[in-house]
């Protein structure tokens, strides 16, 4: 056990280097220069340019500098926001937790939406639910979820006033943009509960405890759902990355601070430090998050760490 | 979307500064009247597009961040509704007759929102503090050139030097990035100044939620109001808070949910909205000084360097069609080479000369040898008429007016070739002058920006690229001279040039468009358009 | 997967009848039919140029001669929608090809050679999963700048790892086959063995992932056009065109239902298709 958590947790690193790498050559790969991307229009006085170029190191050789990137980041340091004169962790730091949570309640949303739809459409397979559940799971990633959002914000903000449509604090703000985050990964929630409640239903122990005269709604709820959720564990992890790439849209729609709205505001204003440390910051919190899942199935399950 | 482009450009232009500052005077909404007692304190929330980058004065170049910071900075001096300097901060000042010295004689007994006393040393830091390279300001640093240097007499004499003369260095100083700033606050926070900054003014910093919103609390010590806001002592609002919201459809919605009770730059499309709602909501227009939305038109490039083509797209662009169409009629037609509202304007000067036609149009191209071609095309020499339009592709608003031109020019027999560009190409390119028509909007106070605009290197913007010698000598004079009657007079004749020249294709004359319930009242409006809380209330229903 | 060598044939067969039972699939297929037709007449059947303005007909609600209105230029959406329907459907085709070639190429290699490239594969494809959902489309976008084609390079790319993983585990599981093993004894070369017994096997999931994966792209396409990193107007993209109207949601509806709900029946006809494709294949598969 021991040995497969330090060789999990060792995998991890060249994973992590190699974002490093691709995050620090992304501001070298943007057409024309950096600085000059940054100036705008002031980028024709070719002082302020080189001056940009010279606080920003842009003069080293590349090597050197993604020694400093990489000696920063160590540190703690994701480098300093060209425009805002600040510390782009700090400016992390102070949206991550709203991002987090956002992530979290779209999970919730899509594991319960999901698992209901499956459900339904497992016990009375081939039955009108059984399609119409499905196709209702499958809406919810058909729709783009901007377009999904402000649908929300028009019915249920300003039509029917049930909740604000803007900002965060407190569950009612939190209502709108967590069901259009979770309504997109509901479907596949969905389809894997169906598939395997399917093949659980047929599985002897059910059997038995049908013939032992228990209610049919104990056999699902207490007997299949149980061993059929297993299934759904396993892709916790890889749900949470795509829900995270979500809130980059969602919280563009609600004005909730985050880190995806940080990063669109700031590839508009082209402060590419701190789409770095961003994006940075995401992929690492996510290969944690991944990792975290991983070893505590590990520990659960001893099975999964062969697959 | 749309506003955040006209955003993003006057940002840009913002950054200019060398004339896009001032402060001073035109109300908004004092011609309404009130109605209803006024109300004693109060929250207003107010919806913003986008999230300012830092509220430090010295550093921002956005126009967002500067709206924030004046309800919480006092100037020296603000500038009148007819273009004339008056004291704030300062109670009064002398100039030596070369323009090159000042002594200001600040107010007494004033105080910053941390308790500091406000002197002439923190006036002195300040602006110190502005010209450090290491401040790195965006705006507030051209505003103040050419400060060179000041002493402190006393506690409320500053005598200040400048490096050369200059006719508007003191109307710069209306502008709230030249605010006095607290020496305390600064060395205390160092770099989190930008996050809680701490000024002279009626409210001060509460809150900055990352991301989210700004709130600041009413200052009750605050004692320094301008003659123009008409009120006096602590403003009556307990709270002001901006909320920032990026999409518009959610931004307007929150204003019909009472989510916020005013948004700032009220999409075009949702003007017809909050007219056809009075009792509900009140609509403030208040037009921005400045150039309007235009089109610089290349002299220096074929086929406009051949006047008739450029007269030509004068006649024949059909602008009334395009403010109909791309914002509801929001705007009024493009003035000339400065919108109606800027001191010194020549009114209606474009459309005077050249009234909308396409069949003007057609005779001027005819008459220069333009001959109908192919395809509908013109030609002359064997070369087809066609015109290269410089597209900003980060600002979809280009795109869409670049398509509008397109349509419109087709029928006189123009091809224009819509060229989308990023960014920093875009300014390169518009730089090095291989291009027709380039898009662009700049926000200033004074004529100076004719210079800025049309000179020979006036400034990064001079994308007209045109040389001049008579005009470049008129508007230095006009930079020189501090006798309001004959700057009139100059400007004058250098509208009618940038005119006859057609250099410039206006669009619309840009508005501040700010939306309130209907039972907020007393919102001033500086010179450059912007809104203060200070002296805001809501009347009692 | 373990299913023996003999007679494929009868397999595919038995799978497509599956899928012709499936009414779900059925209809995704019947309606992305109907939709592909469309796009490709789109030239001969939509009544207007989709990006000619014409003043006079601006924000007109759906009538006789602009069956689903017209836009604030006056540009049919009808006509939009059906041009549209080209450049949408394009970029899941051409996203899903670029992920498919690469990842099926990467997938394949390390599968099958394994040893030190396997590693820098499998380390490769674990960086670009190391981003979540849509951000590495939206780096990519960032650096190479937002244009149609660059949409589809960037959610290509992004989609790659799905099918280098997919294929890998593939041909990890088929190489354990005896079958695998009894090719290599009698000599078989390499290639041979990749296309004749390897590849086979990869072609269902793979099929299923694409078909999951164009409708996955086309809201990734729409996604970058709502945050102004998408194709460029008057590009017709359905996201662009959806975008473009959603200021107009209260006073002209049309312009951004329409579009909204012509990605959402397309997406749903593209998942009930693979879903069924799935069930029909394989109902154990793990996508």
């Amino acid at each position: 056990m021991l040995g497969y958590l330090t060789k999990r947790l060792a995998s991890a690193v060249p994973v992590i280097i190699g974002v490093t790498l691709l995050v620090f050559l992304m501001l070298h790969m943007v057409p024309g220069d950096p600085a000059e991307q940054m100036l705008g229009e002031m980028a024709v006085d070719k002082t302020a340019v080189a001056n940009l170029r010279q606080q920003m190191g842009l003069n080293d050789p590349l090597a050197v500098q993604y020694g400093h990137f990489l000696g920063n980041i160590l540190h703690g340091n994701l480098g300093t926001s060209m425009l805002a004169h600040r510390s782009v962790m700090d400016m992390i730091g102070k949206v991550l937790p709203s991002t987090f949570y956002l992530t979290l309640a779209g999970l919730g949303v899509a594991i319960v939406l999901g698992t209901l739809l499956g459900i339904a459409a497992a016990v009375r397979q081939n039955t009108w639910l059984d399609t119409s559940s499905m196709v209702l799971a499958l809406l919810g990633v058909s729709m783009p979820s901007f377009w999904l959002g402000l649908l929300l914000v028009f019915t249920f903000s300003l039509r029917l006033g049930w909740f604000p449509a803007t900002g965060s604090g407190g569950w009612e703000r939190m209502v709108m943009p967590a069901f259009t985050l979770g309504f997109g990964a509901a479907a596949v929630i969905a389809r894997l509960v169906r598939a395997s409640m399917l093949e659980i239903l047929r599985l002897d122990f059910i059997r038995v405890a049908r013939a032992k005269g228990l209610s049919e709604h104990r056999v699902i709820y207490r007997h299949a759902l149980k061993n059929a959720l297993i299934p759904v564990l396993t892709m916790v992890g890889l749900e949470f990355g795509r829900l995270l790439g979500g809130t980059v849209v969602i919280e563009t729609v609600f004005a909730r601070p985050g880190i995806g709205r940080l990063i669109v505001d700031s590839i508009l204003k082209k402060d590419f430090q701190v789409v770095q440390g961003a994006v940075l910051l995401s992929a690492v919190f996510y290969v944690a998050i991944n990792l975290l899942v991983d070893m505590s199935y590990a520990l659960i399950d001893p099975r999964i760490r062969y697959q | 979307m749309r506003r955040r482009i006209v955003g993003s450009l006057l940002t840009a232009a913002v950054a200019l500064s060398v004339t896009a500052c001032g402060g001073g005077n035109s109300t908004g909404d004092s011609a309404q009247g009130a109605s209803g007692a006024p109300q004693q304190g109060g929250k207003l929330i107010v919806g913003m597009q986008y999230e300012p980058v830092t509220l430090d004065p010295h550093v921002t170049g956005q126009a967002n961040g500067i709206r924030i910071i004046l309800n919480m900075c006092d100037s020296l001096v603000y500038a009148d509704d007819k273009g004339q300097v008056q004291p704030w901060l300062a109670e009064s000042w002398e100039a030596n007759p070369e323009g090159t010295a000042y002594t200001f004689h600040l107010k007494k007994d004033v105080k910053f929102s941390d308790g500091t006393p406000f002197n002439a040393q923190a006036v002195k830091f300040s602006w110190d503090r502005i010209m450090d390279p290491k401040t790195a300001s965006q705006s507030a640093i051209s505003a103040l050139r050419p400060y060179k240097e000041s002493q402190v007499v006393d506690d409320s004499t500053l005598k200040v030097t400048l490096s050369e003369p200059s006719a508007i260095w003191l109307k710069n100083l209306g502008a709230a990035t030249t605010a006095p700033v607290s020496p305390a606050a600064v060395q205390k926070l160092g770099d989190q100044f930008g996050r809680s900054p701490v000024c002279v003014g009626p409210f001060k910093l509460k809150e900055w939620k990352e991301k989210e919103s700004v709130t600041l609390v009413r200052n009750p010590d605050y004692n320094s109001p301008s003659p123009a806001f008409g009120q006096k002592g602590a403003p009556v609002l307990d709270e002001v808070t901006w909320k920032f919201i990026p999409e518009n459809q959610v931004r307007f919605s929150t204003l019909e949910t009472g989510e916020t009770n005013a948004i700032e730059d009220v999409p075009a499309p949702f003007v017809a909205n909050v007219k056809a709602d009075p009792q509900k909501y009140t609509l403030l227009n208040v037009p921005y000084p400045g150039s309007p939305r235009q089109y610089m038109i290349n002299t220096k490039q074929f086929p406009t360097d051949d006047i008739a083509v450029r007269q030509a797209i004068l006649y024949g662009v059909n602008t009334k069609a395009i403010i109909k169409t791309l914002y509801a009629d929001a705007f009024p037609d493009g003035n000339g080479p400065m919108g109606a509202a800027t001191w010194g304007a020549s009114k209606g000067i474009f459309r005077e000369l050249y009234p909308q036609g396409a069949d003007k149009a057609n005779a001027v191209l005819d008459q220069a040898g333009w001959k109908p071609g192919p395809g509908g095309i013109r030609v002359k020499d064997g070369k087809r008429l066609e015109i290269v339009v410089n597209v900003m592709s980060d600002v979809p608003e280009y795109g869409e007016l670049g398509q509008l031109l397109q349509a419109q020019l087709r029928d006189v027999g123009m091809d224009l070739k819509l060229k989308s560009l990023s960014r920093s190409p875009w300014y390169a390119s518009n730089a090095k002058g291989d291009y027709n028509i380039t898009g662009m909007g700049l926000w200033s106070t004074d004529p100076d920006m004719l210079k800025s605009l049309y000179r020979t290197d006036g400034s990064v913007f001079t994308w007209s690229h045109f040389t001049n010698p008579d005009y470049d000598k008129l508007v230095d004079e006009g930079a020189r001279t501090s006798d309001p009657t004959k700057r009139l007079e100059i400007y004058k004749q250098a509208q009618e040039i940038v005119m006859k020249e057609a250099l410039v294709l206006p669009i619309y004359d840009q508005v501040n468009l700010l939306a309130t319930q209907s039972n907020i009242k007393g919102i001033f409006f500086d010179a450059n358009a912007y809104p203060h809380f200070y002296a805001t209330y809501y009347v009692k229903k | 997967m373990a299913q023996p060598e003999p007679a494929p044939d009868s397999l595919w067969r038995q799978a497509v009848r599956r899928l012709q039972r499936n009414p779900g699939a059925m209809l995704g297929l019947v309606i992305l039919a109907v939709l592909v037709l469309a796009a490709l007449l789109a030239p001969a059947i939509a009544p207007f140029d989709p990006i000619k303005q014409n003043a006079t007909d601006a924000m007109q609600g759906p009538s006789l001669k602009h069956w689903l209105g017209a836009d604030q230029f006056g540009r049919d959406i009808l006509s939009r929608l059906l041009f549209g329907a080209r450049i949408s459907l394009r970029i899941g085709l051409v996203s899903v090809g670029i992920a498919a070639s690469i990842g099926i190429l990467l997938g394949l290699l390390a599968g099958f050679y394994g040893g030190w490239l396997d590693m820098l594969i499998s380390r490769f494809i674990d960086l670009l999963l190391a981003f979540p959902g849509i951000l590495l489309a939206l780096v990519i976008v960032t650096v190479i700048g937002p244009s149609l084609f660059n949409v589809m390079v960037a959610v290509g790319i992004s989609a790659v790892p799905n099918y280098a993983r997919l294929v890998r585990g593939t041909v990890l599981a088929a190489r354990e086959n005896v079958y695998v093993e009894a090719a290599e004894a009698i000599g078989a070369r390499d290639r041979t063995i990749l296309v004749k017994h390897i590849l086979p096997n990869v072609l269902g999931p793979v099929i299923v992932l694409s078909t999951l994966g164009i409708a996955g792209a086309i809201l990734s396409g729409a996604a970058l056009s709502f945050l102004g990193l998408g194709a460029q107007p008057p590009t017709p993209e359905w996201g662009a065109v959806l975008s473009d109207g959603r200021n107009y949601l209260r006073q002209a509806w049309w312009i951004s239902t329409f579009p909204g709900l012509a990605i959402m029946v397309t997406v749903l006809s593209v998942n009930l298709l693979g879903d069924g494709l799935r069930d029909a294949l394989d109902p154990r598969m793990k996508l």
